[in-house]
């Protein structure tokens, strides 16, 4: 029975998929060149409007990113959670104890992620816990909020300036909706995830990077800094000196890469996620998505994962002793 | 053929450009993750003890390759949407 019911899908997705093939109008007008035909394919095929910068909601004369909308969804989603799932252990109820729903959720994460955290930086991770931990799930639920249905599509229509690409609008019932073909309208939508624009990771970096020399001064003192400007090598180490002088240099010059990595590593995967998600929903708009919106679960999971983790390898990297010079 | 080239304008040009960038400069990073990624791999088949160790070393390496991509990937949206 469990057999048929598998072919049944299997079939079901094959229809859908052939179906959707059909509806996606792909009309190659006779042998009139193939550039032609590439022109004729892509008119008739809903083209996803894509912009790098965060659209601008205009609300009175304040104007508001729409990535800071999503961002603070965000932020709202998290300290409900959090508030919510330490409610018992802050009012000291004995229920705490053997904990249940959302506080189970909470602790699962805490503790696995701060396992993982022992690993790399040993008893140091009780301080800096709270930073990385911040990090993985502000980047977690920042990223996975993009797949939910309406960021990007819901919005409001405003006119585009003159010379600049626009749709054409129809009406549907109370609402207006975009077409695909060549208009004086685009689409400014509400909410939009925060890592796909560049400032959220950008900051995120600088806050990753500066905070990785306030602990390196904590553990060390002030002495750190001789791993970039290192006089002592200059004065003692002859001509190895200038060597390990140079690299100093070159080591401080990697502080300044490591913001731009970390921040359009970042910002990379996620906007190029939603530019994925946007092309194949207007190719094949029925099943296959689907699977791309399960790949995206796992980009998102595996960035805030590698931001968390690469914070961590820096703090213990820059943390550590280097033995009595 | 002269004839399609020449009714070509500048955005074409960024385009190719663009999809060149990133095309070319994700080969070596692909290449250097996917050994990362074998390291590591291995290493942890021969040694499944050591895994949190090896998962954090195999992650900054993979950080490192995949940080040249990042660099064609700049200079490809620097090319799409800033020239």
């Amino acid at each position: 029975m469990r057999k048929v019911g598998t072919v049944l899908v299997i079939l079901l997705a094959i229809g859908l998929c052939l179906f959707s093939c059909v509806l996606s109008p792909v009309t190659s007008k006779g042998a009139t060149g193939a550039i032609k035909a590439i022109k004729d394919t892509m008119g008739s095929v809903v083209q996803p409007h894509i912009q790098m910068p965060a659209e601008f909601l205009h609300i009175g004369p304040v104007r508001i990113p729409n990535s800071l909308l999503g961002t603070l969804i965000a932020d709202l989603i998290l300290i409900v959670g959090a508030v919510a799932g330490t409610r018992y252990i802050r009012a000291g109820r004995p229920e705490a104890w053997v904990p249940r729903g959302v506080q189970n959720v909470v602790e699962w994460i805490f503790e696995g992620v701060s396992g993982l955290l022992r690993d790399v930086l040993g008893e140091r991770a009780e301080r800096m816990a709270p930073l990385l931990i911040t990090f993985f799930i502000f980047i977690l639920v920042a990223n996975w909020i993009e797949l939910f249905p309406g960021f990007e599509s819901i919005g409001i229509i405003e006119e585009v300036p003159e010379g600049a690409h626009g749709l054409k609008v129809v009406p549907l019932g109370p609402i207006q909706m975009l077409t695909s073909e060549e208009g004086h309208y685009t689409l400014v939508p509400f909410l939009r995830a925060a890592n796909t624009d560049l400032n959220v990771p950008l900051a995120l970096a600088l806050v990753s990077v500066f905070m990785t020399q306030v602990y390196a001064v904590q553990e060390q003192g002030w002495g750190y800094f001789n791993r970039f400007i290192n006089i002592r090598a200059l004065k003692h180490g002859g001509a190895m000196g200038i060597m390990d002088f140079v690299v100093g240099l070159l080591e401080g010059m990697s502080e300044v890469t490591k913001i731009i990595s970390f921040a359009f590593r970042l910002f990379g995967n996620i906007f190029a996620g939603m530019v994925l998600l946007a092309v194949i929903s207007s190719l094949v708009p029925f099943l296959a998505p689907v699977i791309f919106y399960l790949l995206e679960v796992f980009v998102g999971f595996i960035q805030a994962f590698v931001f968390m983790m690469l914070t961590a390898a820096f703090i213990a990297v820059a943390t550590a002793d280097h033995g009595a010079h | 053929m002269e004839n399609v080239l020449g009714s070509l304008d500048m955005t074409f040009w960024k385009l190719l450009a663009a999809g060149l960038a990133i095309g070319l400069g994700a080969i070596g990073p692909g290449i250097g993750v996917g050994l990362a990624g074998l390291g590591g791999t291995q290493a942890i088949g021969r040694n499944p003890d050591a895994s949190g160790t090896i998962l954090t070393n195999m992650i900054l390496a993979i950080a490192f390759a995949e940080a040249i991509a990042i660099y064609a990937l700049v200079i490809a949206l620097i090319l799409l949407f800033v020239v």
